[in-house]
C-alpha cells in the first residue's frame, strides 16, 4: 500500500494553472525526488503535500482521503522544510521544539528528550543555545531539518533542501535524509540538479508542462527524458556502477 | 557532554525568564499600595491603610476607596489589557510596530464612542461632572468600529502584501479619517454633549468605577487566557505562515480570534477610560530585549509590564503638576513616542520601509 496517493491533483494560482491532473504515489521508507525545470511546479507540489495550499483532486494518506482528516492530524503525519527557512529570535532548542507544537500544554519531558535527541543526531550540540537567527544559512537549514524530524511525522517534505548549501553541508544533508529513509521515514524533496537527485533518490517524479512526465525508480531517468525536460542535450555516463548525466553546451 | 551543558543553560534560561515575570509581579504588588498614598490629598500611610478598611475620617475613606483605589485598579487592568493586545497584534501580524493605537483601532473606537454619545447614548450633567447615561451602548459601538478598522487595515495589507511599515501608514490613514469623522460628529453636537465627547477622548483613569473595572476585567482576563493557550500557535505564526500552516495551525481562525479579542480589549478600554496610547507598543518591545520573542514568556511579562507602566504613569500624572490630575494618556504618549521612534531606527531586523 502506498503511504500517500495523489489522484488527479490540480492547482492554479491567480487563474494560471500550475498543476493539472497530477497523479503519483509516495512509498513508505523511500526517498522520492521531484524533478523539473524552474516553474514546473515543484515547490507548489511540495507545499500542497505539506498541507499549506488548497487543491483540487484527491490525496489519500494510507487510503484515507486527506480532506477527511483534520488539519492538525494531517500536520502530525507530514513535516515540511521550506527552501529558505525563517525563524524568530530564539534558542535553537526552542526553534526545534516548535516542530512538536505542544499547543495548549507545556512541553513535556518527552518533547525535550526528542529535541535533544535530534540535536545530537544532526550534530547541532554546539549551537543548541545559540540564537537561531544569528546562525549561518547552512546551520539554519540543519535546524529546520531538526524541526521537521523532531515530531512523529511519517513523511518529511523538503523544498530544494540543498539549493543554498555548500558541498560539505549538502553531502551531510543527503546522508541524513538517506539514513532517516532507511529508518522508515518517507522523504519527498524537490531538486533541480539531476546528479544530486541520483545521489539521494530511490524514486523520481518528473514534472513538465503542469503534469507528471515520468514516475518510477532510476530506470525512468533517461537521457531523452531529461533532454525534453530541461531543453539540453543530455548524455548518460556510467562510472564505477554510478550513473551520471552530462549535457553538451551548444545544443537545441 | 556538550549537550549536557546546553541542557543546563536552557533550563537556566527558562528560570531567568520566569524570574523576570516574577519580578514584574512583585514590583506591581509593591507599587499598588505605594501609589495609594500618592496624590493631591496628603494622606499618611496609616490613613491610607485605615481608608482601605473603611476606618478613619469619612473624607479619607472616600478618597482611598472611591478615588484612588479604582483608579489604580483601572491602571492595572487597562495597562495589562492594552499590553497583551499589542503583544498579540505584533505576533499575529508579524509586525513589531502593530498596536491598538498605531493601527488606528483606538481612534476608530473613539469615533464609535463619540457617535454613540452624540446620537443616542447622550450625556447628562450631574452636579459639575458630565456623565454618559449608557456606557455599554458606547462600548459596543466602539467595538464595532474598532473591529471594522482592524479588519480593513489587515485585509488591505494582506491583499496588497504590504511591508510592516506600510501597514502602519495605513493605520495612520485610518487614524486621520476617524479623527476627522470625530470632529465632524462633535461639530454637530450641543455644547454640553460636545464637552462630554471631548472629555471622552482624553485617556483618563479617574472615570473608571468599580463596575466598569469589572467589565474591563471580564473582557481582558478571558482574552488573556485564550491568548496564553494560543502561545505556541503565535510562536508558530512568528516563524512564518507556511511553517505554521504545515504544523497544523489554522492561520485564519487564529488570526481572526486574536484580532477580535484585541479590538474588544481596545474598545472597552477606550470606552471606559479613553485613549491611552503606546502601552501596547512599548511593553512587548522592551521585554523582547530581555526575554526574547517566545510568547510563553513575552505575553504574561508584557501584560505585567503594561500594568506597571500605567500605574507609574498614573502616579506621575497625579504628582507632576501639583493641584492637577493630568490625563494619563498624555503621560504614556510622552514616554511612548520616543520608544516608537527607537524601534523604527533599530535596523537589525529590516522592517522594510514602504
Amino acid at each position: 500500500m502506498a503511504l500517500l496517493e495523489v489522484k488527479n491533483l490540480s492547482f492554479s494560482y491567480s487563474k494560471k494553472s500550475v498543476l493539472e491532473n497530477v497523479s503519483f504515489t509516495i512509498e513508505p521508507s523511500s526517498v522520492t525526488v521531484i524533478l523539473g525545470a524552474n516553474g514546473a511546479g515543484k515547490s507548489t507540489l511540495i507545499k500542497i503535500l505539506a498541507g499549506i495550499y488548497k487543491y483540487q483532486g484527491d490525496i489519500f494518506y494510507q487510503d484515507v482521503n486527506v480532506k477527511e482528516i483534520k488539519k492538525k492530524t494531517y500536520a502530525s503525519y507530514v513535516s515540511y522544510v521550506p527552501q529558505s527557512p525563517s525563524f524568530v529570535s530564539s534558542t535553537v532548542v526552542d526553534a526545534i521544539l516548535l516542530g512538536r507544537l505542544p499547543l495548549f500544554t507545556a512541553p513535556s519531558k518527552k518533547d525535550y528528550q526528542r529535541v535533544y535527541e535530534v540535536i545530537e543526531e544532526l550534530g547541532l550540540e554546539d549551537f543548541a543555545m545559540k540564537d537561531v537567527t544569528k546562525l549561518s544559512g547552512g546551520e539554519q537549514q540543519k535546524v529546520a531539518l531538526a524541526r521537521a524530524f523532531v515530531g512523529e511525522s511519517t513523511i518529511t517534505l523538503l523544498d530544494e533542501p540543498t539549493a543554498n548549501l555548500d558541498l560539505k553541508n549538502c553531502f551531510e544533508t543527503i546522508k541524513t535524509l538517506k539514513k532517516s529513509a532507511a529508518n522508515g521515514k518517507s522523504i519527498v524533496l524537490s531538486m533541480h540538479d539531476v546528479n544530486d537527485a541520483l545521489d539521494v533518490g530511490d524514486r523520481f517524479i518528473v514534472l513538465k508542462d503542469n503534469g507528471v512526465l515520468a514516475e518510477g525508480d532510476v530506470s525512468v531517468l533517461t537521457a531523452e527524458l531529461l533532454s525534453e525536460v530541461y531543453g539540453l542535450d543530455f548524455h548518460k555516463v556510467e562510472h564505477d556502477g554510478k550513473i551520471h548525466f552530462h549535457f553538451k553546451e551548444d545544443q537545441k | 557532554m556538550r549537550l549536557e551543558k546546553s541542557k543546563k543553560e536552557y533550563n537556566s534560561l527558562l528560570k531567568r525568564n520566569l524570574i523576570v515575570i516574577f519580578s514584574l509581579l512583585v514590583a506591581l504588588l509593591i507599587l499598588i499600595p505605594v501609589s495609594l498614598f500618592v496624590g493631591q490629598a496628603k494622606l499618611s500611610f496609616l490613613d491610607s491603610l485605615k481608608g482601605i478598611f473603611g476606618a478613619g475620617s469619612n473624607a479619607n475613606v472616600r478618597i482611598i476607596r472611591y478615588i484612588r483605589l479604582p483608579r489604580i485598579l483601572a491602571a492595572v487592568v487597562v495597562g495589562f489589557g492594552l499590553a497583551i493586545s499589542g503583544c498579540t497584534l505584533q505576533s499575529v501580524l508579524q509586525n513589531p510596530l502593530a498596536s491598538p493605537s498605531s493601527l488606528g483601532v483606538s481612534q476608530s473606537a473613539v469615533f464609535g464612542a463619540n457617535l454613540a454619545i452624540v446620537f443616542g447614548a447622550g450625556a447628562f450633567s450631574q452636579g459639575n461632572t458630565l456623565n454618559v447615561n449608557n456606557p455599554y451602548v458606547v462600548a459596543v459601538i466602539a467595538f464595532v468600529f474598532s473591529f471594522a478598522t482592524v479588519l480593513a487595515v489587515v485585509g488591505i495589507s494582506k491583499f496588497k502584501n504590504f511591508a510592516p511599515v506600510t501597514v502602519i501608514l495605513l493605520g495612520v490613514a485610518a487614524t486621520s479619517l476617524f479623527t476627522a469623522l470625530t470632529t465632524l460628529t462633535q461639530y454637530l453636537a450641543s455644547d454640553q454633549v460636545l464637552s462630554a465627547a471631548v472629555y471622552w477622548s482624553f485617556g483618563d483613569l479617574s472615570r473608571a468605577s468599580y463596575q466598569k473595572i469589572a467589565i474591563m476585567a471580564a473582557c481582558i482576563v478571558p482574552s488573556f487566557v485564550v491568548f496564553f493557550l494560543f502561545r505556541w500557535k503565535f510562536n508558530a505564526i512568528n516563524s512564518g505562515d507556511e511553517i505554521a500552516s504545515s504544523l497544523g495551525v489554522s492561520l485564519n481562525i487564529t488570526r481572526m480570534l486574536a484580532l477580535i479579542l484585541s479590538s474588544l480589549i481596545t474598545a472597552v478600554c477606550v470606552s471606559f477610560v479613553g485613549v491611552i496610547g503606546f502601552v501596547g507598543i512599548i511593553c512587548p518591545q522592551l521585554l523582547k530585549r530581555f526575554i526574547g520573542a517566545d510568547m510563553r514568556f513575552l505575553l504574561p511579562a508584557s501584560g505585567l509590564c503594561g500594568a506597571l507602566l500605567l500605574v507609574v504613569s498614573d502616579m506621575l500624572a497625579r504628582i507632576v503638576v501639583s493641584g492637577m490630575n493630568l490625563p494619563v494618556g498624555a503621560v504614556t504618549a510622552i514616554i511612548g513616542a520616543p520608544v516608537f521612534v527607537y524601534i523604527l531606527l533599530r535596523k537589525e531586523k529590516g522592517y522594510g520601509v514602504a
